[in-house]
Parts: C-alpha cells; structure tokens; sequence
C-alpha cells in the first residue's frame, strides 16, 4: 500500500531520506564526481548524457555556479518526474543536495512545468520542510555551506524544456533557445557555468553515494546502468509508472506489468520514449530492451521513457495528425525552418487526415520533414521531423489509403 | 591572425571575426538576414549556414569565429541547397505584396529569392497564414507583420542600441509577431533606423511610403546638417525633391544609425526655397542682385558680415577672403543663435550646428550678439537665419540695411532689404568639421533650385561689383585654397565602411 504521506519529511526520514546527502557533505566534491563518474549514470532527460561527465565540463576556476532543475516535464507520454514531485520530492531534494555539493554550486534553480499544480505544491512545501530542518539553507545539513533552492513556475512552453530555453526563462527572457556553444557548462544562467539536470536523473544520486558505483552498475547494462522509470500510457490495460532496470524486454513492460494493451487487442506501434522518438512497429517493439543502446539500434530512442502504446485499431495518420499539430503550437518561432515548417507540416498531415491530402502533399510532407532536420538552433525540429519520418515511412500504407487521389485523380494543384 | 580555408583557398584574417566577415574580405558573400554587424548575432534565420569540414551540420557564419585550420565551404552542394530550402521556408506565408510594398527593389527576399532561391511554390495563396497589417508601431514606423521574416534585428536594434525595451517577438511558431510591448510605443529618437534595417517590407517609415518608387531615387552621400556630430547619410532624390535620408555607415562617427531628427531633417529643402533674388524694387536677375547688393554695401557707413556654423569650410573661407578683398573695412564675425538641443549617449550633440568647429578653426567666432548691437549700418547674413533663432534681434535691427544670402525664406530673408538665393549643402559641393575636428565632404545629389548659386559664386559676384578681384576656376581651387590656408581643418576623413551591409 502507497503511503499516503509519502512526500513529507517525517515519511522520507523515515525511509531512509538525507542520509546520503549527510555522507556526501562530508565528502570532497570531486569525490562525489567521481562516483557519479563512475556510476555511469546517463540523463533521464532524453538525451542520456553520462551526468558525471556533464560536471567535469565546469571551468576549474569559476566564481559562481548553478545547478538547475529541469522538472519541465512536457513531452507528451512522459509523466516520470511528476510521480518524484507529487509522491518524493524528498529525495530530489536530497539528490540536488548531493549536485550541489559535487559541482560546488550555493544556489540551485528548480524549474517546474506551469501546468504542474499538485507537484509545485508538493515540491514547495518539501523544500520549506528542508529549510526549516536546516538541510537547505546557509549551513545546509550542518556543512557549513549554503544551499540554497529556488522554484520558479514555467508558464506553459514545452520549449522552455530544452536547457538554454529554460535558462532564458528563468532570467525573465523569452523562453527560446540559445546557441551553443558557448554551452551551459561555461556560459549559463545569469553568464555563470551551470549545470542542468533533469530531476529523475538527480533523484538517482542517493542511491548512488549510499550504495556506491558498484552497487549501481550491479543494475541495468552495461551502458545503461541503473533503473529507469518509464511512463506507459495509450491503449494498455494498466496505464502509469513503472520503474524497471535497464535492459528488461520491453514486451515484458507492456504485457506483464502494464497488463497488456487494452481489451486483448493486439499492439500496433508504440511510442518508445516520448512524442519526438520514432515510431516502433510492433514487430519492433517487441523485439527491444529497455535501455538505451537497444531501442537506439532500432533508429529510435529511449527518450524520456514515455511510452505510448498503440493498438490495432489506431489510425496512424491520426495519431501524427495530433502529434504534428503539438509541434506547431510549441514551435517557439525563432528559426525559419521550424518556425515555417512546423505549420506547414501539420496543415499537410490534418489536410491528409482529412481525406483532402494528394499524393504530391504526401511527397512534400517527407521533404520538408527532410528540410527542417539539423538547421536549427535546437533539436525541436528533429524531435518534430523524426515522428512524421517514421509514421510515414512505416505506415505508409494507411497514408496512401487516405489519399484523395489514390484512385481517381481529382487533385487541385 | 588566424589561417583559414575558404573555398578551397588559404585566407588569413584577424582573429576574432566571424564567417560572414572574414568571407567578405575576399569578396565572398554569405547570404543573411537575421545578422547585422552592428547587432549581436542570433543566428535564426539560416540564411547563412555554410559547411565546416569535420562539423556535421553546417553551421551558421554569423554565430562562427574564424578559427586557425577550419575549412569551410560557402557554395557546397550542401549549403545551396539548405538555402533554397530556406528561402521556401521564408517564403511559404509571405504575401504576393512586391507591387504594393515600399521596399520592392531594395528587399532581401526579392534579391535572395532571385539568388538562392527560383524554386517554384508550393504553396496555395489561400494557404498562407494572414497577419496583422498596417501596425501603427509608432510616429515613424508601421509594421505589416505579413511580410515580416522575424528576423528580430528591430527588436535587437532597440535593445542594443537605443537601450530601450519597446519592440518584443511576442507568440511562438508560425503566430510569432513583432510587436510594441503592452502600452508601449516605438518612440525612441532612433527608432527610424529599425526601417533601414529591416530586410524586407515589414518596417517601413510613415515619411517615405507610398511616395516613390526605390528605382527612381538618386542617391549622394553626405553629411548630415542636424549637429555638430556630422553622421554620414545618403541623400536620395525624385524629380529634384529630396525623397528621403537614410544612414551611412560610417565605424569612426555614426556606425549604421543616424537619429529621427536627421533623418527628417530634409523638409526645409524641399519647401519655402528662395528662387529669385528679390529686393525692395521686386525680383532683380542674379548679375542685377550682386550689383544691388554692391551699391548697398558701399553706400552704408559701417558693415558687419555675418558668417555661420551651417555654412561649408569652402564658404566660409570665401567669406573672409572678400571681405580681404572687397571689404576691409568691414567686420566678420560668426555665430549662430539656433537653440541647442539635449544630447545623448549615442549619437545626438547638444550643437545643432554641423560646422562650428570648423567655424572656430578658420577664425570666425566671436561675440555676434555684441557685434549686431554694435549698430552697423548694414549687416550682411550668409546661410543664418539669426531672425529665425532669435525674433528678439527684430528690434537691434530695425532701421539697418539688412542682405540675407539664404536659400529659404526663412525670417531673415523676408526681412532684407535683399534676399540673394544660395544653394543647400544638398546641391553643392563642401565639407564640414565635427566636434572633434574631423572634416568630411558632402556630395550634391540635387540641381541648383531655381537661380540659386553656390555661396562662393554670390560673393564673387558681389566682389565683381564692388571692382574688386575673387575668382576661384572651379569649386576644387577654392577647396585646395581653403585647406592650404588653415591646415587645422586637416585633411578629408575617409568613411570606412561598416562590415557585411549586404543588406
């Protein structure tokens, strides 16, 4: 049975929470490095970036840092770090005590989706819990040193996820990406080397300086050590979060834990790791592990962990349809490109689902995904091109069908 | 200095400079809008993105230092064609507006689409997505947000430059707009220069539009008449009428910018100009004026020459030499009663006068109020309308011989007893001396309106008539005279120019 008080700090305590934190104060930060070093943890936040590696990109000689938090969880099948927010927020508390420590950082940055109610609630009052306790503070955890968290509330931009958008937002800027280099390590929020984690990566760490690189390497594969939450959502029987080590097949996930897809229907495609993650085919998607290196070799990604399960009766052009107009609406504008193509793209798709498309809009559908790809300041172009690729490229057969004039040519110019 | 390829060719350039830049001291030309060398780089437009050996993605120029062993390459197969595709993209919702829209034959799509682009649409015309039109952004400025390619060079401008928060790209996507912020206006004394800079028509300025078409103007550099800082700008004419002013990039005096006050500063040229000479008797024929005002000047029994600090250093120079020549017994005295202004931090100097420096190294300053209570029997007035700036002088005045060599009818002139027209700095040849004594010529871009002439060609005349000897050949002799005789002024400042201006 769930504790009901799970978030709170007399739970947490009670489960063990800021012990880790404790022996990592007590520690040399660069220690702290080299266990997460060499722990061989990746980012959850979809790239999978080692984390360890991330904090040895900081300048040696540097007069300010900042850890941020990127708890802005939008990507549409993704609902991991929310589940941390709402029912643990102690132990992300503690995990950013543990970076914070390592990357000698005072103030550190909680950036949390504006649609999050529940979760901001819960992640406010734990972090007033923390400071009361003295874990946060001017001598946070009896270290000596400030640790300081603020919390500042998104408003709505899917974009203000990716890192720079979120370090422009935080200063009080247009949410949109920057250019890199220079690189958030050197040059980041307020002009100061910074560090962004994404919270299900730092909830990690307690594990890790408790229990040792070892221990945590003993879990998951070899390149993806540990566990992995992963959001199931769609047509499965018992949508939710699931925490799996690295490496369990992935039908596994679906027909065991989640109960199987709904109705005892049988799966089409999935999702594998958030919207912008190609498609899987069943076929595909039963044949992968949960890790990184396995859905990679597929050509897709495990993302963010969201997997959306698709069943026999879903129609893919409909699926993209939904997917392409969440990319136009979340496009932040500022490269030609995405800005142009984004709209363009999810006029064609609606247009084709709407039995209106030709066969010459189905073409321009696949080159302007081509168009939009690697042009941009920030990946959002990709993460919009790779989804219209691969439904295209593997259900084109129920794109075709929908084609005005895939019998009689009636077509427009 | 820094060793790089371009194109197949080792080139090496001073360290620190991007692509753009670096390409341009080769004569290579890497297309771009979003980047402008006054503002700093964002690299959104993807115009420029060229390919980089070792760089899998081509990488944008105006965002990339030069570096030591990079090779790059602006013409790859690669990079034509991400620029077509752009060029696609920025055209997909641009409007079919060239016919109606200002900047037709000096806009970026219309040269780039030509360039890189000639791909054949796409796109249904119903299909674009429609904008607001005709955004009144402010007193000189309207925003057709249809052709606007969000590039965000006005929004950069108005931070970067004027230093205020007015414009803003408000909305993400294919809604993204360039606006005012809420309650705000575009206001800001420079805020003209956001129509120079716009690549395309989406900013065009509320004095110029619909007025003529760019392919008709004819264009001079010159100098700006507004104050004493001497920002460089083009002249452009229609049919003899200055159309409008727009910056000259000039890296030692103005960069790219002029402020609103010079660039409206052109409507006296074109309005109330004086065509004929006219005196008491009615209009008199430019030999009949020079003898008139020779017969006036003999006959008082005292004479002050008024010189000004609007006037060329040639002409000014002019004016001392006769009264050497003709006029010993007169009194030369310059100055200038035109309200300073408040100056600011970019370009605007309190002195609205562009030459008093130059007034000051020639020897005209003095003490012009002292010298006009002084009582002389005649004051002759060169290019100052002392009337104008100060009506109180109407008093000292009353009852002198007053001759006004002017090329308005300003209040001065309407007051002479003979008013002899002059031509403006738009129609001669001359040079003016800035604040910190740096001289630059201005170039005529107009004919002489009406009988007006040169002002060192009126006091020839004068001179002629008084039986005295002043004679220059041509314009050029009287320069080189001018420059011999007061080496203070220096020599001609050159206007180096500013960076990749391509558009």
């Amino acid at each position: 049975m769930v504790n009901p008080d799970s978030h709170a700090l007399v739970s947490a305590r009670a489960a063990g929470a800021y012990r880790a934190s404790a022996k990592a104060l007590a520690e040399e930060p660069e220690e702290i490095v080299r266990l997460v070093k060499d722990s061989g943890l990746r980012g959850r936040g979809g790239a999978g970036f080692p984390t360890g590696l991330k904090w040895t990109f900081l300048p040696k000689n540097r007069d300010a840092t900042y850890l941020c938090v990127n708890a802005d969880e939008s990507e549409p099948g993704t609902f991991k770090d929310r589940l941390i927010l709402e029912k643990d927020p102690h132990l992300l508390i503690e995990g950013i005590v543990i970076a914070c420590h390592a990357i000698r950082c005072a103030h550190a940055y909680l950036y949390i989706r504006g649609e999050f109610c529940l979760p901001y609630e819960r992640i406010r009052a734990a972090a007033a819990e923390a400071y009361a306790a003295g874990l946060l503070g001017p001598n946070a955890g009896g270290s000596g040193q400030p640790i300081d968290l603020t919390i500042h509330r998104g408003a709505g931009a899917y974009i203000c996820g990716e890192e720079t958008a979120l370090l422009n937002s935080i200063e009080g800027k247009k949410g949109q990406p920057r250019m890199k280099p220079p690189f958030p390590t050197n040059v980041g929020l307020f002009g100061k080397p910074t560090v962004i984690n994404n919270v299900e990566t730092l909830a990690n760490l307690p594990f890790i300086v408790e229990n040792g690189p070892d221990a945590y390497r003993a879990i998951g594969t070899e390149k993806s050590p540990g566990t992995r939450l992963m959001s199931v959502s769609g047509h499965i029987e018992k949508p939710g979060v699931y925490e799996v080590a690295h490496g369990v097949p992935m039908r596994g996930l679906i027909e065991d834990l989640a109960g199987g897809v709904r109705g005892g229907r049988k799966l089409k495609a999935l999702i594998p790791g958030g919207s912008s993650t190609p498609v899987l085919t069943a076929e595909e998607a039963y044949a992968v592990n949960v890790d990184f290196e396995s859905v990679q070799a597929t050509g897709s990604m495990l993302g963010s962990g969201g997997c959306i399960v698709m069943d026999e009766t879903t129609d893919m052009v409909w699926a993209l349809d939904k997917l392409a107009h969440f990319y136009a609406h979340e496009s932040c504008g500022q490269c030609t490109p995405c800005r142009e193509g984004s709209g363009w793209i999810a006029e064609i798709v609606q247009k084709i689902a709407a039995g209106n498309g030709t066969r010459k809009d189905l073409e321009k559908l696949e080159s302007l995904a081509a168009q939009i790809v690697g042009n941009t300041i920030c990946v959002f172009s990709d993460a919009l091109a790779m989804p219209v690729v691969s439904h295209v490229t593997k259900f084109r057969a129920e794109f075709e069908a929908h084609l005005a004039d895939r019998a009689s040519s009636s077509a427009a110019p | 200095m820094a060793k790089f390829t371009l194109n197949g060719v080792e080139r090496e350039v001073p360290d620190g400079i991007n692509l753009i830049e670096a390409a341009l001291l080769f004569g290579v030309r890497i297309p771009h809008y979003c980047y402008h060398p006054g503002l700093s780089p964002e690299g959104n437009c993807r115009m420029c993105a060229v390919e980089i050996e070792g760089i899998p993605k081509l990488q944008t120029a105006c965002t990339t230092l030069v570096a030591d062993g990079m090779v790059v390459h602006t013409e790859s197969e690669k990079v034509i064609r991400e620029r077509t595709e752009v060029m696609e993209f920025l055209l997909r919702n641009h409007p079919i507006d060239c016919p109606i829209c200002d900047q037709a034959g000096e806009c970026g799509l219309q040269k780039y689409y030509m360039e890189h682009g000639l791909h054949d649409s796409r796109v249904a015309v119903e299909e674009k997505i429609l904008k607001r039109k005709r955004v009144d952004l402010g007193p000189l400025v309207v925003l057709d947000s249809e052709r606007c390619i969000l590039c965000s060079r006005c929004v950069r401008f108005c931070d970067e430059i004027a230093g205020v928060r007015e414009l803003v790209l408000a909305n993400r996507g294919g809604r993204s707009e360039i606006t005012t912020f809420p309650g705000r206006t575009l206001e800001n004394p420079y805020s003209g220069n956001v129509i120079d800079i716009c690549p395309v028509g989406a900013l065009t300025s509320k004095d110029f539009r619909f007025k003529v078409r760019v392919w008709f103007l004819k264009t001079a550099g010159s100098i700006c008449p507004g104050c004493e800082r001497g920002c460089n700008i083009y002249i452009e004419q229609y049919q003899n009428e200055v159309q409008r002013i727009r910056p000259r990039a000039n890296l030692d005096v103005n960069r790219w910018w002029i402020c609103d006050d010079g660039r409206l500063d052109y409507k006296w040229i074109n309005r109330d100009r004086l065509l004929r000479a006219e005196g008491e008797a009615g209009a008199h024929s430019p030999e009949r004026a020079d003898e008139e005002a020779a017969r006036i000047l003999r006959e008082a029994g005292s004479v002050l020459l008024v010189a000004s600090p609007r006037s060329s250093n040639e002409n000014l120079f002019a004016l001392k030499r006769f009264r050497d020549a003709a006029l010993p017994r007169a009194a030369l005295v310059g100055g200038s009663f035109r309200k300073p202004w408040e100056g600011d931090r970019i370009l605007k100097r309190p002195d609205r006068n562009p030459n008093r420096k130059g007034m000051e190294i020639l020897g005209l300053s003095g003490d012009l109020e002292g010298a006009l209570r002084k009582a002389p029997d005649c004051v002759l007035v060169v290019e100052n309308d002392l009337l104008g700036d100060r009506p109180d002088l109407a008093d000292l005045l009353r009852g002198k011989k007053l001759i006004a060599l002017a090329s308005n009818r300003d209040a001065t002139a309407e007051k002479a007893a003979l008013r002899i027209p002059v031509c403006t700095y738009a129609e001669t040849e001359g040079s003016w001396t800035n604040f910190e004594g740096r001289t630059q010529a201005f170039h005529p871009v107009l004919k002489a309106v009406g009988e007006s002439r040169p002002v060192f060609r009126v006091l020839e005349g004068i001179a002629r008539a008084l039986g005295a000897s002043l004679e220059w050949s041509d314009f050029g002799a009287l320069r080189e005279e001018t420059f011999q005789a007061a080496p203070a002024l220096g020599s001609l400042s050159p206007s180096p120019g500013g960076g990749a201006h391509a558009l």
